[in-house]
């Protein structure tokens, strides 16, 4: 063998091609990708959730309210109110003029007797007002 | 993502707080009306027998108040002077029937066992009895009228004597040209009260309770009448008053302008 003959470097010999195996990369887990399946049900989830919550605020209020309807019409039923009868007062005997005489202190007997005249008539007039606004009750 | 989460919580939360809230009224709903079938059916057995019972006393309070009014409207009558005996004792009979009617049907009221009956009855208060609302109004106004006549009549005898003392007053000399304005007005009081008073008791008396309440417009024109009556005989009196004064004041001054006698020595 030739020693200035160069040796060949091992790097300068062909080297023979070696297909490398194809490891698998290890791939991180995606987040799975949301389907329009998956968006429909939390979509009738909320909105399950949400007429729940309604239909229990509606009950809730109803119940409430019929209660309250309820008590209301048992106090008024039982507080029907009546037009108060009108009471009717023996009526005062009724004075008349006496005397005949045209004196001073006759007239003024006289004038007690009409005082007492015109008191009772407003205490009539009064009377028949009572009656007349006595509007006959309804007894339901 | 966080906003529609949140929102969610809320939701949710709001949901539960009302369902709660709910089922808490219901809860307590079913402990008021009791829980079973045979507890509703005895507490509305209650409800109705206290619902009855307070119908009940309504009705008698009613017929009671009716019933006391017209015993008193029989002793009205008996102090009308314008009334005949036979009128006095009819009128006094239609209203013992009214008042026996209503004995009968309280008597009834309490007898009722059920509601139905029982409310057609204490309606009947009412609508049975119209006579009552007949004879309220027209026993008054007939006693107001009667009143008022005889106030008529005392005016009228007062002013008889105001008139001669003011011609006594004119004839001494005095000055009482007052005093017959005054009394003019009075007398003009006194014509319009009679008048009104002869056409209200014309109008009255032919009224009936069987009538009621088709002759109601009557009555409401007898009550007219009789306001105006009223309001005439006030003046007439305030009239009269003031007459009496002045003819006082006429006496004092003419006696103390007369000269005192001296005796003689």
């Amino acid at each position: 063998m030739d020693p200035n003959q160069v040796q060949a470097s091992p790097a300068s010999q062909p080297v023979p091609v070696q297909s490398a195996p194809v490891q698998p990369v290890a791939q991180t887990p995606q987040p799975p990708i949301e389907t329009p399946k998956g968006g429909n049900k939390k979509l009738i989830l909320t909105l399950a959730v949400v007429l729940v919550a309604v239909l229990s605020l509606v009950g809730a209020g109803t119940y409430y309210l019929s209660s309250n309807s309820n008590n209301s019409a048992q106090t008024q039923s039982s507080q029907n109110t009546f037009t108060p009868t009108p009471t009717i007062t023996s009526a005062p005997s009724e004075p008349e003029i006496t005397s005949k005489g045209t004196s001073d202190n006759s007239l003024e007997e006289d004038a007690k007797v009409l005082d007492q005249n015109i008191n009772n008539l407003n205490s009539d007039v009064s009377s028949v007002d009572s009656s007349f606004s006595d509007q006959q009750t309804d007894l339901n | 993502m966080k906003i529609f989460s949140f929102i969610l919580a809320c939701i949710l939360l709001l949901s539960v707080v009302s369902i709660s809230y709910a089922q808490g009224a219901i809860k307590r709903d079913n402990l008021r009306s009791g829980s079973t079938s045979a507890q509703r059916q005895a507490i509305q057995a209650q409800n109705q027998t206290e619902r009855m019972e307070n119908l009940r006393e309504r009705g008698y309070k009613e017929i009671d108040r009716r019933i006391a009014s017209l015993e008193k409207l029989i002793d009205r009558l008996s102090q009308m002077k314008r009334l005949s005996s036979e009128q006095l004792e009819d009128y006094k009979s239609q209203i013992q029937e009214n008042i026996d009617g209503l004995t009968a049907l309280r008597a009834k009221i309490e007898a009722d066992t059920d509601l139905t009956t029982l409310q057609t009855d204490v309606k009947s208060i009412v609508s049975g009895y119209r006579i009552y609302a007949f004879f309220m109004q027209y026993i008054h106004l007939n006693a107001a009228y009667d009143r008022a006549y005889t106030v008529y009549n005392n005016m009228n005898t007062v002013y008889g004597k105001l008139n001669t003392r003011i011609e006594e007053a004119k004839t001494n000399g005095q000055d009482v040209s007052e005093l017959t304005t005054l009394l003019s007005d009075m007398n003009a009081k006194l014509n319009d009260a009679k008048t009104l008073l002869d056409a209200g008791l014309a109008e009255l008396s032919g009224l009936s309770a069987s009538g009621y309440p088709d002759n109601k417009s009557k009555l409401t024109d007898g009550r007219s009448k009789l306001k105006t009556i009223h309001q005439d005989l006030k003046a007439a009196h305030i009239d009269g008053r003031k007459i009496i004064n002045e003819l006082r004041q006429l006496n004092k001054q003419s006696s103390d302008t007369t000269p005192t006698e001296t005796p003689a020595i």
